[in-house]
This record gives C-alpha cells, sequence and structure tokens, in this order.
C-alpha cells in the first residue's frame, strides 16, 4: 500500500533524522553519503522551525523516497520551493507500478505540483521553482519538465 | 534544491529576487504544462 507520511512542526517526531537515515538507502558514494546525511539531518530540524514541511513517501511501510516544500518568490512571483527530494538507492530510475507505473521522483514531484493547485485555489501562487545540487541533477528535472531559468542553476514549473 | 553544502555545512540559497529582462520573459513566457498539471491533480495520494 501506497502511503504519504507528512511532517510538520506539529506532527514531527522525536529523532526524525535517526529514523528516516536508518530506513533510506544512502549512496555508496562516500562523499555524496555524507552529503545526503547532511541534508536529511537538516531538512529534520528546518521541519521542528516550521520552516519546511516533509512528506516521506512509503510503500508496505517501507521508505521509498522524500520531499520537501516551503514558500518563497522569485523576483515578485510567489512560488513553492522544493527544498529538498531524495530517493532510496534501490528505487533510483525505477518504474513502480504501485505509483501508476511513474518513478518514485516523478511520484514525489507530481505530489509537490498537486499539492502547489490546492494552494493556488487560496493564495497566490505562480510557480514551482528549486535548485539542483549538481549537474546530473539538472539533467533529471528536465525530463520531469522543470524549466532552466538561467547559469545559476534555477529552475521552475509554471502552474 | 534550494540547500547546499559549504565547509560542511548546509546553507540555504534563495531564488533570485532581481532578474534581467531575458530571464523574466522566459518566466512570464513559459506555458503551464496543462497536461502534466492534469496528470498530477488527477491522482488521489494517501497523505497521512
Amino acid at each position: 500500500m501506497i502511503e504519504i507520511k507528512k511532517y510538520n512542526s506539529i506532527t514531527t517526531e522525536y529523532q526524525l533524522s535517526k529514523k528516516l537515515l536508518e530506513s533510506l538507502e544512502l549512496s555508496d558514494l562516500l562523499e555524496q553519503k555524507h552529503r545526503e546525511t547532511l541534508f536529511i539531518k537538516d531538512i529534520c530540524k528546518r521541519v521542528e522551525k516550521s520552516k519546511t514541511v516533509l512528506y516521506v513517501l512509503k510503500k508496505d511501510n517501507e521508505n521509498l523516497g522524500l520531499i520537501s516544500i516551503s514558500a518563497t518568490s522569485i523576483e515578485d512571483f510567489p512560488a513553492l520551493q522544493i527544498d529538498f527530494l531524495f530517493v532510496s538507492k534501490k528505487y533510483r530510475g525505477l518504474v513502480l507500478e504501485e505509483l501508476d507505473n511513474v518513478k518514485t521522483s516523478e511520484y514525489l514531484i507530481e505530489l509537490v505540483i498537486s499539492i502547489a493547485k490546492d494552494i493556488q485555489e487560496n493564495i497566490g501562487l505562480k510557480y514551482i521553482v528549486l535548485l539542483p545540487d549538481n549537474k546530473d541533477l539538472e539533467k533529471i528535472y528536465k525530463e520531469l519538465n522543470f524549466n532552466k531559468l538561467n547559469k545559476t542553476g534555477w529552475m521552475f514549473i509554471s502552474i | 534544491m534550494a540547500l547546499s553544502i559549504k565547509n560542511d555545512k548546509v546553507i540555504t540559497i534563495v531564488p533570485p529576487k532581481k532578474l534581467s529582462s531575458n530571464e523574466r520573459d522566459k518566466l512570464v513566457n513559459t506555458p503551464v504544462n496543462t497536461k502534466l498539471i492534469k496528470k498530477a491533480t488527477s491522482r488521489k495520494y494517501n497523505i497521512v
């Protein structure tokens, strides 16, 4: 069964980052593994401070990946920002029947689009934005329909 | 992501507050991908 567990400043759990790090498969490369650990720990702190809301995607109680979002603006346009997206190593690139035959990353992005459209009914919102951590991710986000804004690397989807 | 790592610490990078006219044109004139929006919003997400 597919389930998305939402963590905000009210619903966050004691030692959330530890639990997530134990339940997700990080990259093999030591440097990348260290970066992922730092990001996940930082995101959990941001959740406590109401700076971001974290969504953890689960299949039969196993964590597939996560995405965290917050409010921002690009110039004077209100936007929803993807702070962090992570897919457990064993599920990277895999299309899952349980996710309507899309990859975990695609499912998480579409979840965010759905949330953004809900928000847009009540308050002004024009874009979903993110800044890829590296060039490889930029290519992946292009495949996920993000447009590159400029050389700084920021990418966006109009909603 | 809007987070990066510098000197082993996570830092926040905010979106640009000032765009060139070309960047602004690109932002404003990029059409909404209705097919993608429809696909994303037609699914029921089991959020708990």
